[in-house]
């Protein structure tokens, strides 16, 4: 069976959570696919963000929310994950 | 025990003109020092743009002549524009940053000195005094003295004020870096809008608190980092940062490759939509080569005649440019789409 995933690298140096937010949300529309994990990961010893993707709703594509990892918002997130902002880790919570 | 008394007197007299001497030399000397700006960056004299808000309307007022434009000359005049303003704010972030740095650390260096004369003078007069009642009380003075100087220095970063300036100067260096690596983007990938926030991000790590918040943020995580082991992975192709431009632009290619697809599964519309697929597989082609020879690979054509086809292999080829960093050509296949979907 086809790998029905595909997998987005960023930049370790992304200027802030917005900016992630409106690259994953553009990343959703293009591919039509969703967004189903953000990770902190090196590649070839570069801090990068991985981004999952995977066609699960074509309804809800391009409409994403990423915030700072809160304890009062984590269980209405859709998943949580982690994100180099500005090359530094930071737990985020995204919504659908 | 006149005379001793009058002799300690003369003593302190003699040591507080001293200090002020020095301190005032030392004053001098920091001012001597300081280079005069050379004309070029006199700002108000040579080139006052920079810090003149009507040329800054000016230049503003060509941007969103031009931003627009369709014609080439009016597309580098956007840029031209666009790039005149980055480097305006990018000179006035500077000058702001460079003005506190200056300032902070002639306050640091006055309040230190200060504090270390009283401290110097304090113990010096509980060595001179007699009487065990008052080198007491002198004692007590020097003690609380220097329970304030802890105090000053730990909740207003006196001492940590040079770690944290580091910080911002490196992270100011990631942020310009990221904006002059978009300069050379036409105004409709990276617009002026883009470039502000940019600026603004650029302009809020010079500051304290922007500093102190990274910072701790960075300590508080190294420790989360040294205990997890981060995963990783090997040579694979990095996807720079959307923007605004880009979203929309995927938004409104969305919007009629979802109506096309809808159109598709309805006899009386599927011809139209067929159609327009094969015209916008048409233009494309024609477009650029990397999109042409994608399409290809698809085994999609301007004659292809199923459409399900033509927009899975749409959305393949934005996949594909997308790992490969080619948001460029994503952009284009996105406005392509919209522009010939609103033809038809």
């Amino acid at each position: 069976m086809a790998d029905d995933t595909t997998t987005l690298y960023y930049a370790g140096e992304m200027a802030s959570l917005g900016a992630l937010q409106t690259t994953c949300n553009t990343d959703e529309m293009n591919l039509e696919k969703n967004l189903q994990s953000l990770d902190t990961v090196l590649d070839s010893g570069k801090k990068v963000t991985e981004a999952v993707y995977k066609a699960t709703d074509p309804d809800t594509l391009g409409a994403l929310t990423i915030e700072k990892f809160s304890e009062e918002k984590k269980d209405t997130a859709a998943f949580q994950g982690k994100a180099y902002i500005l090359t530094q880790p930071v737990d985020v919570l995204v919504f659908r | 025990m006149k005379a001793q008394h009058s002799g300690f007197q003369r003593f302190f007299r003699y040591t507080s003109i001293l200090a002020l001497m020095v301190f005032i030399a030392i004053s001098q000397a920091t001012n001597l020092s300081a280079q005069k700006l050379p004309p070029i960056l006199n700002t108000g004299a040579t080139d006052p743009s920079a810090f003149n808000i009507d040329n800054i309307g000016k230049i503003k007022k060509d941007y969103d002549d031009n931003k627009n434009g369709t014609t080439a000359a009016q597309k580098e005049i956007a840029k031209l524009s666009r790039n005149r303003l980055i480097g305006i704010g990018r000179e006035q972030v500077d000058a702001m940053f460079d003005a506190y740095i200056r300032n902070d650390r002639k306050k640091r260096q006055l309040v230190q000195f200060v504090l270390d004369f009283l401290e110097i003078g304090a113990a010096t007069a509980i060595s001179l005094t007699k009487g065990e009642r008052a080198k007491t009380v002198v004692s007590e003075g020097l003690g609380a003295l220097q329970a304030s100087r802890t105090s000053l220095n730990k909740n207003f970063q006196l001492l940590e004020r040079q770690i944290l300036i580091n910080k911002m100067a490196a992270d100011r260096a990631t942020i310009l870096t990221t904006i002059l690596g978009k300069r050379d983007l036409d105004v409709g990938q990276y617009s002026w809008e883009d470039a502000r926030a940019d600026l603004r991000v650029y302009r809020n790590v010079g500051t304290l608190d922007g500093a102190l918040t990274n910072l701790s943020s960075e300590v508080g995580k190294q420790k989360t980092d040294a205990e997890e082991k981060l995963r990783e992975v090997k040579d694979q192709p990095i996807t720079a940062a959307a923007t605004e431009a880009d979203q929309t632009a995927a938004k409104d290619a969305l919007t009629v490759r979802n109506s096309l697809r809808k159109d598709l599964a309805d006899p009386g519309s599927q011809p139209a939509a067929l159609k327009t697929l094969q015209k916008i597989v048409e233009k494309l082609q024609g477009e650029d080569k990397q999109i042409a020879d994608l399409l290809k690979a698809k085994n999609v054509s301007p004659t292809t005649t199923d459409g399900t086809e033509i927009l899975n292999a749409l959305r393949d080829t934005n996949t594909t440019l997308t790992i490969l960093n080619r948001r460029d050509l994503v952009r284009k296949i996105n406005q392509i789409t919209v522009e010939v979907a609103s033809q038809q």
